[in-house]
């Protein structure tokens, strides 16, 4: 308790350490909050009027899960992102101009996104965050802003026979116009984290990532705010880490489960970002174990050769949602004790 | 019994009744009361081959694991408010009894008509749990893919003529399409009935190419949006078109959206699906014989069974409203 509270402290300072985060939606239910949650939801879709009750529960259940990250050890929580439907195109019911089509698996996984279908010009309806984002601030200081990344987002959408939109590229800047109009409004947050999983995950959804250097710098021009683009599900080449590592960002996240050799790539570049250390396993591969602390402690130990670590998280691969909330809570632990010796 | 043109069945569930309780893979007292309400409804509404309606069923994939007595885990996040349990592979796989040979049989002996025997499929068994025991994912899918065979074996063993392998995984590893196929094959590969494989929310485009060679006489595919989309819109639809799997297979088309919160869909949208589908995939009489009618996937996913009955009205009144005019 003692040092968590000597690491806040320092953090308040502005003394950078590697910090402990999370990766996407944590996961919903597995205690009796989220357990009533699931069902009033599920009465909800059979027709009663329960819709103070629900979001009064997504209130509670925010603060439960904020707290029972940062009890784990997680410096930089999210908001817990328990309302929405899935991680890929949710910030679009925030918007005009598109409405939600087919469902579709999340890459390799048993989770679904709903394809957008963009018939009109897409327009900011209100906030993206949502009212969730301020109950997490009510309960930590420090809750990064995350979002699905614009291109991820135009390549889990299709453009409708009256789309204003004719090309990848085109829907690609609309997003990112959504994102940038929404960033200018943010002041004093931590984090905003980008999660773009197609920039290197396999399949028809990550193809045409060339895009992506010009859509950030649009995106991102004159903003004065911490950004962190995060990928996961794939690996890298050599060309990709450079890109990745030239983006107008602070910190960029990559999956370290997926490829054990980013290492390798990362000794033998040079820049100044932070890293996302995305070494613990979300469980999304199908595999539940636990990974040691001292295996954790040696691979840390390893990247402080060639990355700044007083810059950089320590986090998850993707989202823990691939996981049952006792096990995501043992990862998150994981995470905060490693995060809390390597900074010793 | 002769099938008409585009014949219509179920996927496999339906949202359970109230008095369903406690029903995680055992059929008991009232699994059996739905199981039979339900084969009635399918008869009067006119379905030609029924499914059972899997009220017994916890989880298509869980009830398997438990089933070998494997550990299952606490509840897991599908979508929105969509969960299962996962189950852990923590040890060799071995069938203790057969699993879905008591409710197939009960269902069977309700009517004259053909039911569909139910399975879920290797590869979505496997990838639907945890995997703590095998090296490989090769050796931890044809581990499912004997078991699943075993239960294949019994059902023929008990009179079925339709044997359906759910396999809604089939795009999730897309570059294990061998892998797939491969385990499917060891399922079906001497089973002399009509086999299924019915497939769903996936990136379909990705495994397409890999359809015609599945080791089974009928692909089930869920459609509804992609035929909403349409051709012009579908990437699906356009390589449909080009290559159609009727080419190949017989097809069963999803035609009715299940998804939780979407309501039920009138005639002449399903009409329209159909129109769609043919166009897509029919331009032969031969087939056009090869087109089958479904929903996109179980109607549990509805989550209310007086909206799954009116589905199961809309469809078939629009399957006769396009028979009419063929």
């Amino acid at each position: 308790m003692v040092l968590a509270l000597e690491r806040r402290a320092s953090s308040l300072r502005g003394r950078y350490k590697m910090k402990a985060t999370l990766v996407g939606p944590y996961p919903r239910i597995g205690s009796e909050c989220g357990d009533k949650l699931r069902k009033e939801l599920n009465r909800s879709y059979e027709g009663a009027d329960n819709a103070e009750l629900v979001q009064s529960l997504m209130k509670d259940l925010t603060r439960e899960v904020v707290k029972e990250m940062v009890s784990a050890g997680v410096d930089l929580p999210n908001c817990g992102l328990i309302s929405v439907h899935d991680e890929l195109t949710w910030p679009l019911e925030y918007a005009d101009g598109v409405e939600f089509g087919g469902m579709k698996k999340i890459f390799h996984t048993n989770t679904h996104f709903r394809e957008a279908i963009v018939n009109d010009k897409i327009r900011r309806k209100e906030s993206l965050l949502g009212d969730l984002f301020g109950t997490a601030l009510e309960v930590h200081p420090t809750v990064k802003v995350e979002f699905p990344g614009p291109y991820t987002m135009a390549k889990h959408s299709v453009l409708g026979k009256d789309s204003p939109y004719r090309s990848l590229e085109e829907l690609a800047e609309a997003y990112a116009k959504l994102f940038r109009e929404e960033l200018s409004e943010l002041k004093g947050v931590s984090l905003v984290q980008f999660n773009e999983p197609s920039i290197i995950a396999l399949g028809t959804r990550s193809e045409n990532r060339s895009m992506v250097p010009e859509l950030y710098r649009k995106m991102l021009n004159g903003l004065n705010l911490p950004i962190a683009l995060w990928t996961f599900y794939g690996k890298y080449s050599r060309e990709l880490v450079d890109m990745l590592l030239s983006l107008p960002v602070d910190v960029i996240g990559f999956d370290f489960v997926w490829d054990p050799n980013i290492d390798d790539l990362l000794s033998k570049t040079s820049h100044g970002k932070g890293i996302g250390i995305g070494l613990i396993d979300s469980g999304d591969r199908g595999y539940v174990q636990f990974e040691a602390l001292d295996q954790i402690l040696d691979r840390l130990a390893k990247l402080k050769g060639y990355v700044d670590l007083d810059k950089s998280f320590l986090s998850s691969n993707a989202t823990l949602e691939h996981l049952p909330r006792d096990y995501a809570r043992r990862k998150a632990a994981l995470i905060g004790e490693a995060t809390r010796r390597i900074n010793q | 019994m002769t099938l008409p043109i585009l014949p219509t069945t179920g996927v496999g569930s339906f949202p359970k009744p109230g008095y369903v309780t406690g029903s995680r893979g055992r059929l008991d007292e009232s699994s059996r009361r739905a199981t039979k309400e339900f084969i009635e409804r399918q008869e009067a509404l006119g379905f030609d081959v029924l499914v059972d309606g899997e009220f017994y069923r916890g989880d298509m994939a869980t009830d398997y694991y438990r089933a070998l007595g494997c550990p299952i885990a606490d509840w897991t996040r599908s979508y929105d408010n969509r969960f299962w349990k996962k189950g852990v592979v923590d040890r060799p796989l071995r069938r203790v009894e057969p699993i879905q040979l008591e409710p197939f049989r009960y269902a069977k002996n309700l009517t004259e008509r053909p039911v569909k025997a139910m399975l879920t499929g290797p590869t979505t068994l496997a990838n639907w749990g945890f995997n703590g025991h095998y090296k490989t994912r090769e050796d931890l899918v044809y581990a499912w893919a004997e078991i699943v065979r075993e239960e294949a074996r019994d059902l023929v063993s008990a009179g079925a003529r339709y044997i359906q392998v759910d396999e809604p995984a089939v795009a999730e590893r897309h570059w294990e399409t061998d892998l797939f196929r491969e385990a499917l094959r060891r399922v079906t590969d001497g089973l002399d009935v009509y086999t299924i494989t019915h497939v769903c929310y996936g990136e379909f485009p990705l495994v397409y190419p890999n359809m015609p060679y599945l080791p089974v006489d009928q692909i089930d595919i869920e459609l509804s949006s992609e035929l909403d989309l349409g051709l012009e819109r579908s990437s699906l639809l356009q390589m449909m078109k080009k290559d159609p799997l009727t080419n190949y297979k017989d097809v069963a088309v999803g035609v009715i959206d299940v998804r939780p919160g979407v309501g039920v869909e009138d005639v002449k949208t399903v009409t329209k699906r159909i129109r769609t589908a043919l166009e897509v995939l029919a331009s032969t009489d031969k087939a056009l014989r090869r087109i089958w009618i479904d929903p996109d996937c179980g109607f549990r996913t509805t989550k209310n069974p007086d909206i799954a009955y009116k589905k199961m009205e809309v469809m078939m009144e629009a399957a006769k409203e396009v028979r009419a005019h063929l």
